[in-house]
């Protein structure tokens, strides 16, 4: 049993006889605000689950169903990602993966974990406590006070499936929250917790990281990260049909409004110098108007950001040329270059061309590892062989393009259904 | 700079003259901080913006980013002839630093009292400031309030400071300064909320009257918008004072000296030595009058840094050109807040 911090129950006083799901006392400005779910103290005090659950696959697969409307209405792609990820059939495939009969090993629940998800990808935090559901855990999860519309649909069909009977055991063991920046709150949802987990970038980890958890807690961190795509120019030349290609690009890049820690900010061109520039001349065009023509808004703040982003990564006499596509601005920039530009990188749509003449000059590459590599046109069988021979790759995720923002349970080098259980070792004596 | 421009009325000139002065200087300024601004010239370089053709309209010169100023050092002069620093209040995030050399802070006070005296005349005024002492000294919080004060101050004479460190009416000083100059012309100088917030209960509590002060006070509105008080508003309490002579100011310290002032039928003026435009952000052309966008000042002032063309983070609306019924000539226009979810900036915030 969790100990009972007295602040926080203070501070979660139900009314008595009250039935609402709503506690008065999280309502306060600048205080907590409870959006769904039951009390953190409360949540924390369940028992776990087991591993796959019927009742975590059943709400899991009900989310899935809201997510992806069978009559065909249009859902905002991040949602429909989500929705098809937590199809019970791939659910069905995880668990294979993490509840083999044969193997002995027994995977068990922590308890409770307090998620701490990041503001600019939405949908993220949805993962996450999938997986710690899957896992058995209850689980409390501070959304951030700044909730784009795709956050918004999305609690409201969690609500919805939140307040049905047949998925009161998963609301038992919910909190979603939201509060400001208020170190005390943190603190003493940490107390609750047997994980904590920060997807929040490298200032959140930093923060956080001060605020103590109890001994027997792990933290599992996901700090700022950055990602690339790499294409091969003589494929693309080889091709005649580039649509597929200029889709998945644009998948990748736009997504989150390339905001996402998979989100591709640097294109790596492989080839030789012609073969780039041919390939480069035949892709952008086709590529700006394939993106035109896709449903978008912009805010002018973003353009705005956009637009200054620009100027600082061009001051330093790093970037060869500027190349403003209607929504993708291309900076070719000069080699190995893009290291040290990402830190100005906003998103919003800015891609970093970078030429290299073989894949091992990615293995020198400075600056710190990236998170996802998604490539295109380079033959598995020599990916294969160079991430073979290095024995520090200089990548966490290697995926094909179009799959850069596709969450997998292994994630930043991290087996994260694993990080959310316990595996229990047995030796029994033969007898 | 050409000095004969100094010749010329500050709001005096229609668009063609106008034009025909800013254009070449601003070239030529353009070519100078390409030579002596590495960074600069790197940014032009890569936007595909040669120097050495300049453009033949204002519309088509490259803005530079006010916020540059914050994350670089920018400057056109080597760090030997760094005379003084200006920052920008530092409440939020990187301050800005402007690099003056000796010339360039001679040519910002020149200027700013050539556009200050044609608003307040030649003679200094008595000068009441709806601030108290300590803010500059205090550099902790030393801020656009204190910069703006530090500014404007050598326009008066024989300051006062009508308040506290408390925020409260240093009484015996304000009684002692209204006693002595109540009924001749003088300046009040101070930020936009504290002169609503502070000065103003003041004298209304005691009554006072000020019939010949003339209020220059900026600052953003952001904190009397929160308060629901408009300019109307804010004027109409100045009135119940007997102050109606009463200047809204707008400028960057990224162009101190290049101020742009309030007339009598509440737009802001660019006078002679500066131009504004209107940007926007979403299609990077320059806005229709009064089309919302981002603001983008010229000024023939920044010698010793390339800011004399800037894209600032405001939101406004040019309004017109050489047609105000107040009679100035030039463009005029209005000021609409902070572009939302921009980076955060002192002035506003700076209490």
């Amino acid at each position: 049993m969790p100990i009972e911090d007295q602040r926080l129950g203070a501070r979660a006083a139900r009314p008595q006889g009250s039935t609402t799901v709503v506690n008065p006392a999280y309502s306060q400005p600048d205080n907590i605000r409870h959006l769904l779910g039951r009390p953190p103290e409360e949540v924390a005090r369940q028992r776990p689950l087991p591993l796959f659950s019927a009742e975590a696959m059943g709400f899991l697969g009900a989310l899935s169903k809201a997510l992806l409307p069978s009559d065909g209405s249009r859902v905002p792609p991040e949602l429909a990602a989500l929705g098809f990820w937590l199809r019970p059939a791939a659910l069905g495939k995880l668990q294979a993966q993490y509840c083999p009969d044969a193997t002995g090993q027994l995977l068990r629940p922590v308890g409770c974990v307090f998620h701490l998800p990041p503001a600019n990808v939405p949908t993220l935090f949805a993962y996450g406590w999938a997986l710690s559901l899957l896992a058995g855990n209850a689980n409390i999860i501070r959304l951030s006070s700044r909730q784009n519309p795709l956050t918004k649909s999305l609690l409201a069909q969690i609500g919805r499936l939140l307040a049905a009977p047949e998925h009161s055991a998963i609301r038992q063991r919910s909190c979603l929250l939201s509060y400001g920046h208020d170190e005390q709150i943190s603190e003493q949802l940490s107390a609750l917790c047997a994980r904590r987990l920060i997807w929040g970038g490298d200032a959140t980890v930093r923060h956080i990281r001060r605020i103590p958890l109890p001994p027997l807690a792990q933290e599992i961190v996901f700090p700022d990260r950055h990602s690339c795509s790499l294409i091969q120019a003589d494929a693309l030349l080889r091709q005649d049909y580039l649509a597929p290609l200029i889709q998945a690009l644009y998948r990748d890049i736009f997504a989150f409004q390339q905001q996402a820690c998979s989100s591709p900010r640097v294109l790596f061109w492989l080839g030789k110098d012609a073969d780039i520039q041919a390939a480069r001349a035949r892709l952008w065009p086709e590529f700006d108007a394939f993106a035109e023509a896709q449903p978008h808004t912009t805010e002018r703040s973003d353009a705005m950001e956009k637009l200054i982003c620009l100027q600082q990564m061009a001051l330093g006499g790093m970037v060869r040329r500027i190349e403003p596509g209607s929504r993708l601005t291309r900076l070719q920039v000069h080699p190995a270059a893009s290291a040290q530009l990402l830190a100005y990188h906003c998103g919003h749509g800015i891609l970093l061309e970078e030429p290299i003449c073989q894949l091992q000059q990615l293995s020198d590459y400075p600056g710190p590892r990236m998170q996802t590599l998604s490539t295109w046109g380079c033959p598995a069988q020599t990916l294969h062989d160079w991430l073979q021979q290095d024995p520090m790759p200089p990548l966490d995720r290697l995926v094909p393009l179009g799959q850069a923002l596709r969450f997998d349970t292994i994630w930043d080098g991290l087996d994260l259904l694993r990080q959310l259980t316990r595996t229990l070792y047995r030796e029994c004596s033969p007898s | 700079m050409d000095s004969t421009l100094f010749d010329h009325p500050i709001y005096g000139l229609a668009h063609t003259n106008k034009q025909a002065l800013l254009l070449p200087e601003l070239q030529r300024l353009t070519q100078h901080h390409a030579q002596h601004c590495t960074e600069y010239a790197n940014l032009l370089d890569a936007f595909g913006v040669d120097p050495d053709r300049p453009p033949q309209r204002l519309e088509d010169f490259f803005p530079l980013a006010a916020r540059l100023f914050k994350s670089h050092r920018l400057k056109s002069i080597p760090d030997g002839q760094v005379f003084k620093t200006l920052s920008s209040s530092g409440t939020s995030g990187q301050p800005s630093r402007i690099f003056l050399d000796r010339e360039n802070a001679a040519l910002q006070s020149k200027v700013l009292v050539r556009i200050m005296q044609h608003w307040l005349g030649k003679q200094r005024l008595p000068l009441l400031i709806a601030d108290h002492a300590g803010v500059m000294a205090d550099r902790q919080s030393f801020s656009a309030r204190a910069a703006g004060i530090q500014g404007f101050s050598f326009l008066g004479r024989d300051p006062c400071h009508a308040l506290k460190a408390d925020m409260g009416c240093d009484l015996p000083a304000l009684l002692a300064f209204v006693e002595r100059y109540q009924d001749q012309p003088l300046l009040i100088f101070g930020f936009t909320y504290m002169v609503w917030q502070y000065l103003l209960p003041a004298l209304e509590a005691h009554d006072i009257q000020l019939p010949q002060a003339i209020l220059l006070h900026g600052g953003g509105w952001k904190k009397l918008q929160a308060l629901a008080v408009d300019n109307a508003a804010f004027k109409a309490r100045l009135a119940g004072r007997g102050i109606r002579r009463v200047h809204n100011y707008y400028g960057l310290v990224e162009q101190t000296g290049s101020v742009f002032v309030e007339c009598e039928q509440g737009h802001l003026h660019a006078p002679l030595f500066t131009d504004v435009l209107v940007r926007d952000p979403l299609r990077g052309r320059i806005c229709e009058p009064e089309e919302t966008g981002a603001l983008q000042l010229f000024s023939l002032l920044p010698t010793s840094y390339p800011g004399h063309v800037l894209l600032t983070e405001d939101l406004g609306q040019v309004l017109g050109e050489d047609d105000c019924p107040c009679g100035r000539q030039g463009r005029y226009f209005r000021v609409l807040g902070r572009i939302a979810q921009a980076e955060k900036r002192g002035c506003s915030d700076a209490y």
